[in-house]
C-alpha cells in the first residue's frame, strides 16, 4: 500500500488498543458504570477491521448495565456522520432526519448512554439525539476508562 | 414548525428535498460549462473499469438493497433513498446521456452522495450480489470533487488538509505547544507524566483525530492519563501529518489522501514504532 | 416425431441449426464475456490481489443457500420466491423429459429425469413468479424508481419459454407443433440473450460475490 508491502508496524483504533492494555494486564478496572449503557458500532471500525468482539470485551468489563442495539455488530446501522457527512454541520438536521432508526435503536434499548467509540460517531449520534430529543448523552472510550480504570496512587503527585 | 420549502427534481419527480442552502454546492456550479462537466465525466468514468462494469453489467435492480440503508429506512420508504436510486440518479444517468448533463444535475448528484450516502457499505452486504454501490458513489463524488461541487465544509476541510495536512488549519507550532501544553496540565497532578514528542523507537504512535488538540482537548488529557497508568512507552509525531482524520479520501482528493497516508505511514518507519493508534 | 410436423422445415430450423447457434452464442458468448471481465480485473491491480478463495467461498454458500444471509431472512417472501424462480429456470430445462428425448434422438445419451406432473408443477411457480416480479417492478416503490425497459424485457425474455411450455404441453392457445416452435424460438433467444443483458447476472453472481466476500475477509468481516 502507496509503496509499502507490508507495514512494520500494526494499526489498530484505540478501542482495539485498549482492549489490548486491559487483556495484558496493563490496566485493571475496578470500578463500572452504573447507567444502562449502548454501544455504536462504528461502520469503520466493525464492518471494515472486525473489532465487535473487542469492544464488546471492553464494553462488558467496564459497564455493569450493557443492552445491545439491534441489528449491531456488523448489521449496524451507520450514525449518519461517516463517510465525510461530520463536518456538514449546516446539514445537521437533514443528517438526523435521515437517521431516525438509529433514534428508535437508542430508545429501544433504553440506554442512559450511547457509547461512541469514534469521533464521527460521535458527531453523529449528537445530532441524533438532539434533534429527536432522546434524553441520553454519548460517552468515548477514553472516558469510561478514565472513569473505571485504576490510577496507582503512587503515581500522584504529592504522594 | 414552519414548512419548509420543497424543492422537486427536475430530471426525477421522485426525487423531492427541503431546500438547504450551502454555497459549496450552490455557488461553484455558476462556473461550470457542459463542456467541462463532459471531459470531466469521461476523464472519470472514460475507462470503464472491471470494478465499474460488473455494477453495471449485474445489478438486475432488484431493490433488495433499499431497506439496507438507513436514510431509506429513515424517509418512511422513500424509493429516491435506496442505495440502487442513489446509482440511478448519478451513475446511470451520466452515462445514458454521454455526459451531457448540465450543472443544475451535478448539483443533485452532489447533493445525494455527499450528504445522502455515508459509504458506510452495509449495502454491499445487503445486496445478493455483493455489488460495490460505495464504490461507485466514490466515484459520482470523484466526478463532483473534479468539478468542484462540494458541501462548503467539506470542501473546507479538504483545502484544509491539502494545506497543513491536518483538518483544522493547525499549524505545527500550535500542535506542540499544545501537546506541551498538556504535558504540563496532566502533570499537574501526576509524578513524571510526559507526552513524548517524536521519541524514536517507541513503542506507540498515538495519533488524534484533527479536532482533538482544537476543540477536544480533555482526549488529549485522558489519553495521558491511560498511558501514563498502563505505562506504555508511547509517542506523538513532532511532525506532520500527526491528523488520523482523511477527509480528502471521502471527497476523493487522491493526491492529498496520499499525502496524509504517507506522511502518517513515514512518520512511524521514522520513529520506528510497533503499534500506531489511531483515534479514528 | 416427424409425423405430425406439416412444415418441417421451420421446425427443422428451430430444432437444428438455431439450437446450434443459440448455445455456439450462450457459451461462447459467456466465455467471452467472463475472460473479458477477468482481463480487466487483471489489468486494474487493485482487484485480483486481494481475491481470497476461501472467503469467497463462504460468501457464495451463504448466498446460494436460502436464508442462509440475514437479507434473505429478512425478505423472506422475495427469497422464496427468487429460489424457487431460479432453481426452476435453470434446472427444470436440464431435467425435463421431454428435453433429454430431444438430446437422446440427437446423440443417444440421457440422464435422470423429473416426472411430468412434477415439472408441471415447477412451470406454474416460475410462471408464477415471474408475474409476482412483474407486479413489484410495477408496485413496490423502490423497485419501480430504479425499473426502466430492459428489466422488463429480461423478465419477459425468460418468462415467455416457460409459458410457452406449459401451453405447448397442455395443447392449448395454438395447436401443438406451432407452440412448441414458439416455445423453441425464445428458448434460444433466452440463451442467447444471457451472456448480452443483465441476464449474465448468472456467471457475474459469482465474480461480484467473490469480490465483496474477499473484502469483507479482507476487513475481518462477513457479508451475510
Amino acid at each position: 500500500m502507496l509503496g509499502y508491502k507490508e507495514l512494520p508496524f500494526e494499526i489498530m483504533q484505540t478501542g482495539e488498543f485498549y482492549y489490548d492494555l486491559m487483556k495484558s494486564g496493563r490496566i485493571k478496572i475496578v470500578r463500572k458504570i452504573k447507567d444502562p449503557v449502548t454501544l455504536q458500532d462504528p461502520c469503520n471500525i466493525i464492518r471494515r477491521a472486525g473489532a465487535s468482539e473487542k469492544f464488546r470485551y471492553f464494553v462488558n468489563a467496564t459497564c455493569e448495565n450493557f443492552t445491545e442495539m439491534t441489528p449491531n455488530k456488523e448489521h449496524n446501522f451507520c450514525c449518519n456522520a461517516g463517510g465525510g457527512l461530520a463536518g456538514l454541520s449546516n446539514w445537521a438536521a437533514h443528517k438526523a432526519r435521515g437517521n431516525r432508526v438509529k433514534a428508535q435503536q437508542i430508545k429501544e434499548t433504553g440506554a442512559k448512554v450511547v457509547i461512541t467509540p469514534c469521533h464521527n460517531c460521535s458527531t453523529g449520534i449528537k445530532d441524533v439525539i438532539k434533534y429527536w430529543d432522546l434524553g441520553v448523552k454519548n460517552v468515548f472510550f477514553d472516558e469510561i476508562l478514565v472513569q473505571t480504570m485504576d490510577i496507582p496512587e503512587t503515581l500522584k503527585v504529592g504522594k | 414548525m414552519a414548512v419548509k420549502e420543497k424543492i422537486v427534481s427536475r430530471d426525477f419527480k421522485e426525487y423531492v428535498r427541503e431546500v438547504n442552502p450551502d454555497v459549496g454546492l450552490d455557488e461553484s456550479i455558476k462556473g461550470l460549462t457542459p463542456e467541462k462537466i463532459e471531459k470531466t465525466i469521461k476523464a472519470v468514468l472514460g475507462a470503464r473499469t472491471a470494478r465499474i462494469r460488473a455494477v453495471l453489467e449485474t445489478c438486475i435492480h432488484c431493490g433488495l438493497c433499499s431497506k439496507a440503508c438507513q436514510w431509506y429506512l429513515s424517509n418512511d420508504g422513500d424509493p429516491s433513498y435506496a442505495p440502487v436510486a442513489k446509482m440511478r440518479m448519478t451513475i446511470w444517468e451520466m452515462l445514458k446521456r454521454d455526459g451531457k448533463v448540465d450543472a443544475e444535475f451535478i448539483k443533485q448528484c452532489a447533493r445525494i452522495v455527499f450528504t445522502e450516502c455515508n459509504i458506510c457499505h452495509r449495502c454491499s452486504m445487503y445486496c445478493p450480489y455483493g455489488l460495490d454501490v460505495t464504490f461507485i458513489i466514490g466515484l459520482v463524488r470523484r466526478v463532483c470533487f473534479v468539478l468542484g461541487v462540494v458541501p462548503q465544509r467539506q470542501m473546507d476541510q479538504d483545502h484544509a488538509h491539502a494545506t497543513t495536512l491536518n483538518q483544522v488549519w493547525l499549524g505545527q507550532n500550535d500542535w506542540l505547544d499544545t501537546m506541551q501544553w498538556q504535558e504540563e496540565e496532566v502533570g499537574a497532578e501526576y509524578k513524571d507524566l510526559r507526552i513524548p514528542i517524536d521519541k524514536e523507537g517507541a513503542e506507540v504512535m498515538w495519533l488524534p483525530l484533527g479536532a482533538e488538540p482544537k476543540t477536544g482537548i480533555y482526549h488529549i488529557e485522558r489519553t495521558a492519563k491511560i498511558m501514563h497508568a498502563a505505562g506504555i512507552d508511547w509517542t506523538v509525531p513532532g511532525k506532520d501529518v500527526w491528523d488520523s482524520s482523511n477527509m480528502p479520501m471521502f471527497l476523493r482528493d487522491f493526491a492529498t489522501m496520499q499525502r496524509i497516508v504517507r506522511g502518517l505511514f513515514d512518520n512511524a518507519i521514522r520513529l520506528r514504532i510497533k503499534k500506531m493508534v489511531l483515534t479514528e | 416425431m416427424f409425423d405430425f410436423i406439416r412444415d418441417p422445415s421451420l421446425y427443422n430450423l428451430v430444432r437444428g441449426p438455431l439450437v446450434w447457434i443459440a448455445f455456439f452464442v450462450f457459451i461462447g458468448g459467456s466465455i467471452f464475456k467472463i475472460r473479458a471481465m477477468y482481463i480487466m480485473a487483471r489489468n486494474e491491480k487493485a482487484v485480483l490481489p486481494f481475491i481470497n478463495g476461501k472467503a469467497a467461498l463462504r460468501s457464495l454458500l451463504h448466498w446460494v443457500i436460502p436464508f442462509a444471509s440475514r437479507n434473505w431472512r429478512l425478505r423472506w417472501p422475495i427469497t422464496t420466491l427468487t429460489f424457487v424462480f431460479h432453481i426452476g429456470l435453470v434446472f427444470l430445462p436440464l431435467f425435463l423429459l421431454s428435453h433429454n428425448i430431444l438430446i437422446h434422438e440427437s446423440w443417444g445419451i440421457t440422464w435422470w429425469t423429473v416426472s411430468e406432473g412434477f415439472a408441471d408443477a415447477v412451470t406454474l411457480l416460475v410462471i408464477f413468479s415471474c408475474v409476482a416480479f412483474f407486479l413489484r417492478r410495477v408496485f413496490a416503490s423502490e423497485v419501480k424508481f430504479v425499473s426502466s425497459s430492459s428489466d422488463f424485457l429480461i423478465l419477459a425474455i425468460s418468462f415467455f419459454p416457460f409459458l410457452t411450455g406449459f401451453l405447448a404441453f397442455h395443447e392449448l392457445l395454438l395447436p401443438y407443433k406451432w407452440m412448441v416452435i414458439l416455445h423453441m424460438i425464445f428458448g434460444e433467444i433466452m440463451l442467447m440473450a444471457i451472456p448480452f443483458t443483465r441476464l449474465g447476472h448468472m456467471f457475474y453472481f459469482f465474480m461480484t460475490r467473490t469480490w465483496m466476500g474477499s473484502q469483507f475477509a479482507l476487513w475481518n468481516s462477513k457479508d451475510w
